[in-house]
């Protein structure tokens, strides 16, 4: 089932024409795109992060969740499979779990108690009969065609994907060789722990985060803390990954501790003497065995996982209309963690988050774009550094992950 | 330790000069207020029920309130505002080994600039405050968010 649309501007004529080097403002506040982007990209052939399976360890549990604007219930049926369905009545259309998260032997709707079981089949409709002869469904409904709808699910590593495709390429083949690599190496297999959740509500077109993430440049310029405490520097090794899409990328660094070099005097600190009061907030030990301080990756569409210091988090950007997005955090370590591992996990995720040292620099700057670019004039944005290409690069002062999304975004909605 | 019982009045002065001096943006002024072994945290309702330790912003020591100050007043970006602390309901609950157990409840109105005033969030606060001295102190505050949700971001202390 596909909504038609009217969108006569939308094709790839609306495309500055140089090329990835732009990306027209109006992807960011146009409601047709939003539209478009949330049927080709977010109910089209696209793996959904919808949520962790600790969140939902024992049959009956579930979590509410999103595939983009969608809201889906994620569930673990008695059978021990992870279960996602739209979070709809199939009868009138009401939501059936207005909770976060919590056990249920049913599904029933508050309206008119339809019952559903965990793997969304509708088994109870009061008064199907009717009453006393009147009224009642007709002879012929059949219970099979009115279950709820659920969505394609694969699970790697502890992490559920949803599709409303059936036909989505295998999770492998979809992330490509270097940044399933990438995604094993934190998901290796071991049991994960969540730690607990963040949500905020950001006033910004979902991508511009993705982008943000994407955006190296920005880590040594925006993030004074970083630099501050010589945390990260515009000279360190830095490497980034796309796959053949362009859809999925990953960036990783390697902790370096040098002297001042040019690049480091142009972005450096005012406050270069300065130290933490307590620095246990970012004492880190190394945790993986490839050495690396660690390892951003976004995955097509809308997930971010992050690897910084010793803080594990799947980040999940919401849409939530076209000028407005959630980010749901989801901070996590593995189950067999020493109690000193999940002390500093949780420590170091003092940096991240809507409260985060580092990640409220982006809240705030995020919003800041959106007001600057959806207002006044057409206008695009210019996505030059590093050239105009999309492959691999090394080096912080590169843009090819935002090219390379573009390239993925511009194939899947034809434009 | 004191055992001195805690004054009603230290107790309200101590919220009101608190939230006072984060409205006034005096974030210098905050980490007095607690002790030097203390913890401040900003979580939420759904974390808190659901056992999940995991907290907006974790401080475990003084040294940790005066890292976030200077953030605030040093690195961290945000766009101008007028925060408005509204903190009511005080009392005391108890007592333990650490000190007495006071709740309140806080609301927190925001002003960005060109923006009707908004209500920023809302929530209790689970206290544990003792005596330094003459001066009453928070050693433990935990301030729970009813949303689970931030309106963009929180680089202030609630």
């Amino acid at each position: 089932m596909t909504h038609k649309l009217n969108v006569p501007n939308l094709s790839a004529a609306a495309w500055p024409e140089e090329g990835l080097t732009r990306v027209p403002y109006f992807l960011y506040d146009d409601p047709a795109v939003y539209a478009l982007e949330q049927e080709r990209i977010f109910r089209g052939r696209s793996w959904n992060y919808v949520a962790l399976a600790a969140e939902v360890p024992a049959a009956g549990d579930f979590a509410r969740s999103y595939v983009g604007d969608t809201p889906v219930i994620v569930a673990r049926d008695k059978d021990g499979d992870v279960q996602v369905f739209v979070n709809r009545c199939p009868h009138r259309g009401a939501q059936l779990c207005q909770s976060w998260s919590g056990n249920a032997k049913a599904f029933t709707c508050p309206y008119h108690q339809w019952t559903f079981d965990l793997k969304g089949r509708l088994r109870g409709v009061p008064l199907r009969k009717g009453v006393n002869g009147l009224g009642g469904m007709p002879a012929d409904f059949d219970p099979a065609r009115h279950g709820l709808q659920r969505l394609a699910v694969t699970v790697r590593g502890g992490v559920v994907f949803a599709s409303f495709a059936d036909d989505v390429p295998g999770f492998a083949e979809y992330l490509g060789p270097s940044n399933l690599a990438y995604f094993d190496r934190v998901f290796d297999g071991r049991g994960l722990r969540v730690l607990g959740k963040q949500r905020q509500r950001i006033s910004a077109n979902w991508k511009h985060v993705i982008e943000n993430i994407r955006d190296p440049y920005h880590a040594t310029l925006l993030h004074t803390f970083f630099v501050t405490f010589r945390l990260w520097r515009a000279d360190q090794d830095y490497a980034m990954k796309l796959d053949a899409t362009g859809g999925n990328a990953v960036q990783f660094i390697q902790k370096v501790d040098r002297g001042p070099t040019e690049a480091t005097r142009e972005t450096t600190s005012r406050h270069a003497d300065v130290r933490l009061a307590d620095p246990r907030v970012v004492e880190a030990v190394p945790e993986f065995a490839d050495g690396k301080s660690g390892a951003m990756q976004t995955i097509w569409p809308n997930l971010i996982v992050q690897q910084t210091l010793n803080s594990l988090a799947t980040r999940h950007a919401v849409p939530h209309g076209p000028g407005e997005f959630e980010l749901h955090w989801t901070f996590f370590g593995y189950e067999d963690d020493p109690p000193e591992m999940v002390e500093r996990r949780l420590r170091h995720a003092n940096l991240y988050g809507p409260a985060g040292l580092v990640s409220a620099d982006d809240s705030e700057v995020l919003n800041v774009v959106q007001l600057g670019a959806t207002k006044g004039p057409a206008g695009r944005a210019v996505v030059e550094l590093g050239g105009a290409g999309t492959a691999d690069a090394e080096g912080m002062v590169n843009e090819t992950m935002i090219r390379g999304f573009y390239k993925h975004y511009r194939q899947i909605m034809g434009i | 330790m004191t055992t001195r019982p805690i004054d009603r009045n230290d107790l309200a002065a101590l919220y009101a000069e608190c939230a006072a001096a984060l409205d006034d943006g005096e974030y210098e002024r905050w980490p007095a207020f607690f002790t030097e072994d203390c913890s401040y945290v900003v979580t939420t309702k759904e974390n808190l029920e659901r056992g999940w330790p995991i907290a907006l912003l974790s401080c475990e020591s003084r040294g940790m309130l005066l890292d976030r100050v200077f953030a605030v007043q040093k690195t961290l970006f945000y766009v101008p505002r007028v925060q408005r602390r509204l903190v009511g309901g005080a009392r005391l609950v108890g007592a333990g080994d650490d000190g007495a157990h006071a709740r309140a409840s806080f609301a927190v109105f925001e002003t960005l600039v060109g923006e009707h005033t908004t209500l920023f969030a809302a929530g209790r606060s689970l206290d544990v405050v003792r005596y330094e001295g003459d001066a009453l102190k928070f050693a433990k505050r935990t301030c729970v968010l009813d949303s689970s949700l931030v309106p963009n971001s929180l680089p202030f202390p609630i």
